[in-house]
């Protein structure tokens, strides 16, 4: 293992353990915001170490036969550390009231965990990856979360985060049992083979479902909603942006590496899970007051739409589930912002009411959140429009056109969900309590709000990455 | 309203410069998605110069009618929208103007409507993304059914028509263009939407749906979808005709049970757009004629009579008004059709394209138009037996140039230049003759300023 090869995630590692010797050696009160912005600054000079060490990793090479580092990982990486970035501004913002220094080495330590998990391609690393992303996110979600639901959120990602975790290590031991390796190439390669072993085939099925499990889509979605609306507002926007990504990358990068000859069983299945997760996650989020709830939903709405391009089995399709999937990440964490803006003292979560008449008060700040309300919805000219569109036409150029009829008629359904925050921003009184942002969401939302016009003017730009990394994988 | 009266002298600058050639002007072309084939194609050419300038003088007028400043803004961000769409030159171009044309309006009348306007607004927002939606669907998959065969993508209108597509794409294409149209055009039994949108709407944001959003549909359907479905349009002509005349003769019955001039207003309006569908499902080149001058027609004539009716925002009356009297009752006769008033023409080709196609259809047709002019006649008794609020010299005299273009183009129909219809008109032979893409349409995609 080279140090060159990892210097991103190197420097959150470092960031992460500094930080968590000043909270040993140092009176936190007085270094709160300061541990925050270090946390900040950590993760943003991350950022920029992946976007210079881009070429290289697009080149594509394997560290030690268990890391691969290509196109892919480098797109996940900078997806990772971007919503990295927008949750600690979050922190900052939620963390005014309250101390709260072991949040930032935790949320660092996570998104470390989540950027190994995205370059892995040997199970037993991917495996320790995704705990040394879940353990923080069990710990925060205890910790931090808020007192009235903070117990069921604690105890549903706990729960089920372990649960998923040990299906998965049963799987990967099975399929060791039945290949004699860990590492997804090889794995590739047993499939191939004539004699394959029924256990082999039970380990894909299990590996399968624990992964699906923790994407979250229907029918396992009923806790990653719950855990979301419980934790955090910050952590919440953590665990639907990047975690719900990384959940994505993984599931991904083993189907296409490791279970790929097995793709004319798993490509169906996968199909009717993303349909069947569109359609049920829109119709559930329709009666949510929550916005909170209502993001998570959309969360869920998000993975299946992903998991629908992926099934096309084809470059373009992956290329489109990558658009999508970092404008969603990117439009969610704005919308948390929003989310966290409307909080009050015991409340767990801000309902839709707490939004009246916010876009006539504070029109400036009314038009940030319409333009990331805009493109989650998939309405033009923000980037939303153009993910929707990629994954349309993957859709029907890969002959999946009942799935494009269910994409297309959940549109009116997915801009009705988001509609409502617009209806109670302008046509509502103001509310008794007006929502007061900070310097923090503010930029939060101006940089989600220029990222989603700027790639809806020229989304070939992000499209072109996407496509690389698709092809590097594919 | 000065940026209102610029943009319609503008119009009328291409509307003369255009003049009759076939091939389009002011050529922009560079490519945008190339990984999809599409390109930022704009360009004006005969049957775009007409509809731009019916849509600029709607809009002179709308925005003078505007109240507040924020009204205008969002009314010249329509327009924009309404403009990129009419001379855009792409498929996925015009879809996405459209799009921008319509969220405008929507916050519009979410700030500023009367009664229901969240359910007008709402109503009519998911209307026009679901049929958004569906022509992106139509869109796409013409996209992916080029690269299947072997075609180099691209969603350029002479493209297009060049294209010999497939029927059982043409058969996808069809239903969702289709569907896409009556949701957006509110043809009945889809109406519902319009009938709340003018009632909470201001008198400007009623007169840019009638005037623009609903002729900008059927242009779109007479410019993109004609092309790309003809043959399934043909093979389901059977179907399609006797529903448009269905839907028709229910919008006229339904006029004149209706006692709110608002409502009404929705109902006439759905009724030209049916108009306009059976015109294009004639496939025929008089159906083709008489819908596009029912399309720019209409607009002009519907914008008119919705700028004129009492609304609530109008505050007291006042004492009679000639100028809105007369107003409503050239109106009300040109939606009857009654000759030289500007829609005649596109009624009278629509006919004559049905008896040709099928003789017995003349007879409900005949039954609408006879509830039509009942209608227009007891609507005008009904709004001339009252005192009405006084609109202001300046909006009458701006309408004045819409009531002389719709009246130019009834005694003159050929002030539409047909030229851009010609690839359609050739569609509709291929389709009779069925002897593959049309030869002239390959060739002019070649010729074309600009284009690669």
């Amino acid at each position: 293992m080279v140090f060159n090869d990892f210097y991103p995630e190197a420097i959150l590692a470092l960031v992460a353990v500094f930080l968590l010797l000043i909270d040993a050696f140092f009176w936190p009160r007085k270094m709160s915001r300061g541990n925050g912005y270090l946390a900040f600054c950590g993760s943003l000079i991350a950022l920029a170490f992946s976007l210079w060490e881009w070429e290289a990793s697009a080149r594509g090479y394997t560290v030690g036969h268990v890391i691969s580092r290509d196109a892919f990982s480098a797109f996940f990486d900078v997806l990772l550390l971007s919503a990295t970035v927008g949750v600690l501004l979050l922190c900052l913002h939620e963390a005014q009231d309250c101390v709260r220094d072991e949040f930032y080495p935790l949320v660092l330590l996570s998104a470390l965990g989540m950027m190994l998990a995205v370059s892995a391609v040997d199970l037993l690393v991917v495996f320790l990856a995704i705990e040394l992303a879940a353990l923080p996110l069990y710990v925060l979600a205890v910790r931090e979360g808020r007192a009235d639901v903070k117990g069921e959120a604690a105890a549903k990602i706990t729960h089920w985060g372990l649960f998923s975790s040990a299906f998965f290590l049963f799987a990967v031991g099975l399929l060791y049992v039945a290949t004699g390796t860990a590492v997804l190439v090889d794995i590739d390669a047993y499939w191939q083979g004539e004699n394959i072993d029924s256990l082999a085939r039970l380990g894909a099925a299990l590996l399968v479902v624990s992964l699906v499990f923790k994407v979250g889509v229907v029918p396992f979605h009923y806790w990653l909603v719950d855990v979301r609306e419980g934790a955090p507002t910050s952590l919440a926007a953590f665990i639907a942006s990047a975690g719900a990504a990384t959940s994505l990358a993984v599931l991904v990068r083993i189907l296409s590496t490791g279970l790929g000859p097995l793709r004319s069983i798993w490509s169906p299945s996968i199909a009717v899970v993303a349909g069947v997760t569109i359609a049920a996650a829109v119709l559930m989020a329709l009666n949510q007051r929550s916005l909170k709830r209502v993001l998570s939903y959309l969360a869920v709405v998000q993975a299946g739409c992903f998991l629908a391009a992926f099934s096309s089995g084809r470059a373009e399709g992956l290329a489109a589930a990558l658009f999508f999937i970092a404008i969603a990440a990117l439009g969610l964490v704005a919308l948390f912002a929003v989310a966290l803006m409307g909080e009050r003292k015991n409340v767990a979560s801000p309902l839709l009411s707490a939004y009246d008449g916010l876009g006539r008060d504070r029109p400036w700040l009314g038009l940030l959140v319409c333009i990331s309300l805009l493109s989650i919805g998939g309405v033009p000219p923000t980037a939303g429009f153009h993910a929707r569109l990629y994954i349309l036409y993957a859709l029907v150029d890969a002959q999946l056109i009942w799935l494009a009829v269910i994409f297309v008629a959940s549109a009116p359904f997915i801009f009705y969900v988001c509609g409502k925050l617009w209806v109670r921003m302008y046509f509502r009184p103001t509310s008794t309590a007006p929502v007061e942002p900070s310097a923090e969401l503010l930029v939060v939302l101006l940089l989600a709000a220029t990222a989603a016009l700027g790639f809806g003017f020229a989304p070939d730009i992000l499209m072109e990455t996407a496509r690389s990394a698709a092809v590097s994988l594919m | 309203m000065a940026c209102g009266a610029f943009e319609a002298a503008l119009a009328l600058v291409a509307f003369f410069l255009v003049g009759a050639d076939t091939l389009p002007h002011f050529v922009v072309h560079y490519e945008w998605i190339p990984s999809l084939g599409i390109a930022f194609y704009l360009g004006l050419d005969g049957l775009s110069a007409a509809l731009l300038l019916s849509i600029a003088l709607v809009y002179m007028a709308a925005l003078y009618a505007a109240r507040e400043r924020g009204e205008c803004l969002a009314l010249l961000c329509a327009a924009a929208g309404s403009i990129g769409a009419v001379v855009a030159r792409d498929f996925f171009l015009y879809c996405f103007f459209c799009e921008l044309a319509v969220w405008p309006l929507c916050l519009l009348v979410a700030l500023r409507g009367g009664l229901h306007r969240e359910s007008a607004a709402v109503q009519f927002s998911i209307h026009s993304l679901l049929g958004g939606a569906l022509l992106l669907f139509a869109a796409v998959s013409a996209v992916s059914q080029q690269r299947q065969m072997g075609v180099k993508a691209s969603l350029a209108i002479e493209q297009i028509a060049g294209v010999s597509w497939p029927l059982s794409f043409q058969f996808t294409a069809l239903v969702a263009c289709a569907i896409a149209f009556a949701l957006r055009s509110s043809i009945f039994p889809f109406h519902s939407w319009a009938m709340t949108w003018h009632r909470a709407a201001g008198r400007s944001a009623s007169m840019v749906v009638v005037g623009s959003v609903l002729p900008l549909s059927a242009y779109g359907l007479l410019r993109y979808a004609l092309p790309l479905c003809a043959d399934a349009l043909g093979a389901w002509q059977a179907i399609a005709l006797p529903l448009l005349i269905a839907s028709i003769t229910a919008a006229a019955f339904s006029l004149l049970a209706e006692r709110d001039a608002l409502r009404q207003l929705a109902l006439v309006a759905s009724c030209q757009m049916a108009w306009i569908a059976l015109g294009i499902s004639a496939l025929d080149w008089h159906g083709l004629q008489g819908a596009a001058i029912i399309a720019i027609g209409s607009g002009a004539v519907v914008a008119v009579l919705s700028c004129l009716l009492v609304r609530s925002e109008d505050g007291v009356a006042d004492s009679e008004q000639p100028p809105r009297r007369w107003g409503i009752l050239w109106a009300v006769l040109a939606l009857a059709g009654l000759p030289g008033l500007g829609l005649f023409p596109g009624y009278f080709l629509v006919g004559l394209a049905g008896v040709g196609q099928w003789g017995w259809w003349i007879a409900p047709l005949a039954l609408a138009a006879l509830l039509c002019a009942v209608w227009a006649l007891r609507f005008f008794a009904q709004m001339g037996r009252s005192h009405e609020p006084y609109l202001g010299r300046s909006l009458y005299l701006l309408l004045l140039p819409l009531v002389l273009y719709s009246c130019a183009i009834g005694l003159y129909p050929s002030l539409i230049r047909y030229g851009e219809l010609a690839a359609a008109k050739e569609v509709v032979a291929t389709d009779r003759d069925n002897e593959g893409a049309p030869a002239a349409a390959v060739d002019s995609l070649s010729s074309l300023p600009g284009v690669p």
